[in-house]
C-alpha cells in the first residue's frame, strides 16, 4: 500500500476501530428502538410528498397533527392506512391531511396486512425513484469522468440561488470539481425544510429542494462544457438532517456535509435527536450513492489544535462505526480533518502533514476531506494566501482526496468572485506542479513527522477509552467533544425524539436495513 | 530620514508622499483591450493618478479580473483623527477573582445570546461558558458572575424581557453572520428597542462582539464596548468589572502591593517573578494600545470612514497569540531566543503561548 509511510502500529488502530464499536454500541441500541418527527417526516418524504401548504411542508403538518401516542407507531402506519381506506393518491392525501380535510385519527382501522402490503409498494417506489437518480449520476460520472485528486471543493453562498449558480458555474470553468452551497445558518435550526426557490438569505442560501434542482441542472450543463463531472454538495444537518438527505438523494446530490455529533456540539441539537436523525439521514445516503463529509475540522476551531489533535481522530472513529452501523461503504465517508494549527509553532507544517498523512492511512478507503485554515487568518490576504498554498503542498504530499479550497479573504466576506480565483489558482499551481509528490517521499521513522504520528494515535486510543468508560452521552455532557459541553436533554428537539411503539412500522426503514 | 508631515498624510510606496495604492477587482465584462482601458478608466475615476493595469485575467465566461496600482492625490490631516478605544486594563482570570472579590458585594448578572437570525453560539460561548476560549476561562468560572448564556436565535425583544427578568446589569450580543450588514441591522433595532424600554436600569451595560465588529464600530451604534474575533474572556470581564464600579459608583480596594498593567503580567508570567527584564517595565507602561498605536498608524488611521473599519477589523482579528508573541518579542528578547534554542522545549512554549500560563493545565 502506497499510503504506508508512518510505520503506524496497526493493532493500536485495530483497537481504536473496537473502543469506537464500544462506544457506539449502546447508542446504537438507542436509536433502534426510538424514531423522531424529522424521521417520520423523511419516510412520507420518500413516498414522494414534497408539496407545502402556506410555506409549510406538508409532511410537517401531517406529522404534528397526529398526538405523540399514535406517532410511535409510525407514520407510514396511519398514512397508509387512509391509503387503504380512502382509496387516494398519496399526494392528493397528503394534500387532504395537511389542509386538514381529513384526520388520521378518524380513519377506522382496516386489515393489518393490507396496510403494510401498502407502505411497502410505496417504500419500494420510493426507493426506486433513489436508485434511478443515482444511476443517472453514476453514468453521467462514467461518461464525463472526473479531475484528479484531490478534487477541488469550492463554496457559493450569495443567498440568492441564481447567483450561486452564477459564481459556480465560474469556479467550474476554472477548475472546481465539488460545489458546496453554504447554508443560512438559522435553516440549521428550523424543523422543517422550506419549500421553494430562495433569493433572499443571510451568510448562504436556503437549502430547499427547488434549488437543488436550479443548481443540479446548471453544475450538469457545466460538467458537460468542461467534460468532467462536478459533484454538487449541501447540507445534510440540523433539525432535519434525514429529510435534507431524501431530497438530496431525489435531486441527484453527491455530497453531504453528514456528521453523526456536529450538530449537537456547535448548534446545541439534543443529542438524542442527532443520534437517532442521523442514522436514517446515512441509511438514505448510503442507499443513494452519497458521499457524506463528516464535521471533525470545527473541533480544532474550538480547541486548541495542537493539544486536541486526537479529538479529530476519536470523533472520526466513532464517526465511521456509525456511518457503518448505517451501511454507508468506506468510500462513501468523507471524513474531515483540517491546518488549524498555528502558524507561529515551530515546525508547525511538519505536524500538520503528520496528521493528514495519519488520516490517510488509518481511512485509506475513504474520501478523506481536507479543510483549510480559518482560525489563524486575519485579514491578512496575502499571508493568507501562502498559508493556504503550504495547504495545498500538505494536500498533495499526503494524497488527499477532497481539499476544500482556502480562501485568502476568510475571515472578510463571504468570498467574492475573485477570491474563489486566487484560491483555484493557487491549488492548480500546486497541485500541478508537485503532482506526485507524495510518491517521492518517505518520513525519518524517528522524525519528528513519524514520532508527533504515533503520540497522536496513542492519544487517541487513551481518549476514545475515556470516552468508552464515560458513555458517549455522558463524553459529550462533560465537554470531552471540543471542549463544548452539551446535556444530555438539553438542546433544541429532545421534545420530537418518541419511544417506537412494539408494533412500530416503517417500511422504508426495513428495506433501507436489508440493503 | 524621512520626515512625515502628519498633516498632509499620504499612501506610502517607495518614496515618501508618492500615494501609491494597490487594488484588485472584478468587472462583469469578458476581458479584452477594452476591458483593460475600462480598469483603467474607472480606478482615474476614483480620483488616482499614474493608473496602472499590472494584470488583467479572464475569470471564466463574462468576468475579467484586474490588479492596478494608481497614486492617490489626496491627502489626509492625521492629527486629526481620534478613534474610541477600551482603555480599562486587562486583568487575567485570578487576578480578575481577586478584584472582585474585593471590590464587589455582590454578583455581576451578565446575560448573553446571538440575536436574531444567528444561529452560531461559538461566539457566545466562548466568552461565558466555563471553559472559555484559549484556556481563558469564561464569565461562568468567575464567582462573582452570574452569567446566563442564552445561546442563539432570540429576537431582540426576548433578550430584553430575559434581561429585565434575570435583572441583568450587563447585556453580551453575540454576531456572527455578517451577510449584507444584517447584524448592523439587528444591532441598531436592539439599541432602539433597548433604548425605550424603561424596565431596564440606567447602569446596564450593552457589549456586543463578533467578527465583523469592533470598538469603534459598537461605540457609533450607542453600545458601551464591542470586540471582534479573537478577543478572550478575562478582556470582556475586565473591561464589565471596570464599568461597573464606575457606574455603580463603587471604589478601588487597592491590594497592598497592587500590580501593574498586563503586559507586566504576562511577562513577570513568562519569566519567574524575580527577574523581569528592564525593557519589560517600559513597555509595559505604554501599554498595548499605545504601542500599536505608534506601529499601526500610518497604514490605519489616515483614511477616514471606511478603511478605518477595515483597520480595526485587522487589530480585532489580529489574534491573540500574535500579539502574546510580539509583545514577549519586544519585551523580553532574551527569554525568547533561550526558547528557541531549547528545541522541543520552544515548541511547547509557544503552543502555551495564548494561554495565560497559571491556567495551562
Amino acid at each position: 500500500m502506497a499510503y504506508r509511510k508512518l510505520n503506524l502500529d496497526r493493532d493500536k488502530i485495530d483497537q481504536c476501530r473496537n473502543e469506537a464499536q464500544r462506544i457506539v454500541a449502546p447508542v446504537q441500541k438507542y436509536i433502534d428502538r426510538h424514531t423522531t418527527t424529522s424521521t417520520e417526516r423523511s419516510v412520507l418524504r420518500v413516498f414522494g410528498i414534497e408539496e407545502a401548504h402556506m410555506e409549510m411542508p406538508h409532511v410537517n403538518l401531517i406529522v404534528d397533527r397526529l398526538d405523540r401516542d399514535r406517532l410511535r407507531r409510525g407514520i407510514a402506519w396511519w398514512f397508509c392506512q387512509a391509503l387503504v381506506h380512502t382509496g387516494l393518491e398519496p399526494k392528493a392525501l397528503a394534500k387532504k391531511l395537511a389542509t386538514d380535510k381529513l384526520k388520521l385519527e378518524e380513519i377506522p382501522d382496516v386489515p393489518a396486512a393490507k396496510i403494510q402490503a401498502v407502505g411497502r409498494d410505496l417504500a419500494k417506489k420510493g426507493l426506486a425513484r433513489i436508485d434511478v437518480r443515482r444511476r443517472q449520476r453514476e453514468s453521467l460520472l462514467g461518461r464525463l469522468g472526473e479531475g484528479p485528486a484531490p478534487l477541488k471543493y469550492l463554496i457559493v453562498a450569495t443567498g440568492n440561488i441564481y447567483d450561486d449558480a452564477a459564481q459556480a458555474v465560474s469556479a467550474v470553468e476554472e477548475g472546481a470539481d465539488i460545489i458546496a452551497v453554504i447554508r443560512t445558518t438559522a435553516q440549521s435550526l428550523l424543523d422543517y425544510v422550506p419549500d421553494g426557490i430562495s433569493t433572499e438569505g443571510a451568510g448562504g442560501t436556503l437549502a430547499t429542494q427547488a434549488n437543488f434542482r436550479i443548481m443540479r441542472d446548471a453544475l450538469d450543463e457545466a460538467s458537460k462544457k468542461a467534460g468532467r463531472y462536478v459533484r454538487l454538495t449541501n447540507y445534510s444537518s440540523g433539525l432535519c438532517m434525514s429529510e435534507i438527505a431524501v431530497a438530496a438523494a431525489d435531486e441527484g446530490l453527491d455530497v453531504l456535509l453528514n456528521d453523526s455529533m456536529y450538530g449537537i456540539l456547535f448548534r446545541d441539537i439534543n443529542m438524542k435527536r442527532t443520534f437517532v436523525d442521523q442514522y436514517f439521514s446515512r441509511l438514505i445516503c448510503a442507499r443513494a450513492g452519497i458521499t457524506i463529509n463528516t464535521g471533525e475540522d470545527n473541533y480544532l476551531t474550538t480547541t486548541d489544535a495542537y493539544r486536541n489533535a486526537h479529538h479529530v481522530f476519536a470523533s472520526q472513529f466513532i464517526n465511521e462505526r456509525f456511518a457503518l452501523s448505517a451501511g454507508l461503504a468506506p468510500e462513501q465517508m468523507g471524513l474531515g480533518h483540517a491546518f488549524e494549527l498555528d502558524p507561529t509553532i515551530e515546525d508547525g507544517f511538519l505536524f500538520e502533514l503528520a496528521q493528514a498523512q495519519m488520516v490517510r492511512e488509518i481511512f485509506p478507503r475513504a474520501p478523506i476531506k481536507y479543510m483549510p485554515p480559518t482560525k489563524f487568518m486575519t485579514g491578512d490576504i496575502m499571508q493568507g494566501n501562502v498559508m493556504d498554498a503550504m495547504f495545498n503542498v500538505a494536500a498533495i504530499i499526503t494524497e488527499q482526496s477532497i481539499q476544500l479550497l482556502g480562501i485568502p479573504t476568510e475571515a472578510i466576506h463571504n468570498p467574492h468572485l475573485q477570491d474563489r480565483f486566487w484560491a483555484l489558482r493557487n491549488a492548480n499551481y500546486v497541485f500541478h506542479s508537485a503532482r506526485n509528490l507524495g510518491d517521492e517521499i518517505t518520513f525519518n521513522p524517528n522524525g519528528k513527522v513519524a514520532r508527533r504520528a504515533h503520540t497522536v494515535l496513542e492519544n487517541t486510543h487513551k481518549y476514545l477509552r475515556k470516552i468508552d468508560q464515560a458513555g458517549l452521552m455522558k463524553a459529550i455532557a462533560k465537554g470531552m467533544f471540543a471542549e463544548i459541553e452539551r446535556a444530555e436533554d438539553g438542546g433544541k428537539g429532545l421534545e420530537g425524539v418518541l419511544q417506537k411503539d412494539r408494533n412500530y412500522f416503517n417500511p422504508v426503514l426495513e428495506l433501507l436495513k436489508k440493503t | 530620514m524621512i520626515t512625515v508631515n502628519p498633516k498632509k498624510l499620504k499612501p506610502y510606496g517607495d518614496r515618501l508622499d508618492d500615494g501609491m495604492i494597490q487594488m484588485s477587482f472584478t468587472l462583469p465584462v469578458q476581458a479584452c483591450p477594452e476591458a483593460r482601458e475600462a480598469a483603467r478608466l474607472y480606478v482615474e475615476k476614483l480620483g488616482l493618478d499614474r493608473v496602472q493595469v499590472a494584470q488583467m485575467d479572464s475569470m471564466g465566461e463574462g468576468f475579467t479580473y484586474f490588479v492596478v496600482y494608481g497614486a492617490g492625490k489626496n491627502t489626509l490631516d492625521f492629527t486629526k483623527i481620534r478613534v474610541p478605544k477600551i482603555e480599562t486594563p486587562v486583568m487575567h482570570y485570578e487576578e480578575l477573582k481577586s478584584y472582585m472579590e474585593r471590590n464587589l458585594k455582590e454578583p455581576i448578572v451578565v446575560v448573553g445570546a446571538a440575536t436574531g437570525a444567528d444561529a452560531h453560539t461559538v461566539g457566545i460561548d466562548a466568552i461565558m461558558n466555563m471553559k472559555g476560549y484559549d484556556h481563558d476561562y469564561g464569565l461562568e468560572r468567575y464567582p462573582l458572575f452570574t452569567a446566563h448564556n442564552l445561546r442563539s436565535q432570540l429576537t431582540n425583544e426576548q433578550l430584553l424581557d430575559r434581561a429585565v427578568e434575570l435583572k441583568a446589569d450587563v447585556i453580551l450580543i453575540s454576531q456572527v453572520v455578517t451577510q449584507r450588514d444584517c447584524h448592523i441591522k439587528n444591532l441598531k433595532a436592539f439599541r432602539a428597542l433597548a433604548k425605550k424600554d424603561s424596565r431596564l436600569p440606567k447602569e446596564l451595560l450593552l457589549i456586543v462582539g463578533g467578527p465583523r465588529l469592533d470598538h469603534a464600530v459598537a461605540v457609533k451604534l450607542g453600545f458601551d464596548a464591542g470586540y471582534g474575533t479573537g478577543t478572550k474572556p478575562s478582556e470582556v470581564a475586565s473591561f464589565i468589572v471596570r464599568e461597573y464600579m464606575k457606574r455603580h459608583k463603587i471604589a478601588e480596594q487597592k491590594e497592598e502591593e497592587a500590580q501593574e498593567v498586563p503586559t507586566q503580567q504576562r511577562a513577570s508570567r513568562a519569566t519567574p517573578k524575580a527577574k523581569p527584564h528592564p525593557k519589560a517595565a517600559s513597555t509595559s507602561t505604554t501599554g498595548r494600545s499605545g504601542r500599536s498605536r505608534g506601529r499601526r498608524a500610518p497604514t490605519a488611521k489616515e483614511a477616514a470612514a471606511e478603511s478605518s473599519a477595515s483597520k480595526t477589523i485587522v487589530a480585532a482579528k489580529a489574534n491573540p497569540v500574535a500579539e502574546v508573541k510580539t509583545e514577549e518579542q519586544q519585551a523580553n528578547k532574551p527569554k525568547r531566543r533561550r526558547g528557541k534554542r531549547g528545541g522541543r522545549r520552544h515548541r511547547k512554549k509557544v503552543v502555551a503561548a495564548p494561554s495565560s500560563g497559571s491556567e495551562t493545565k
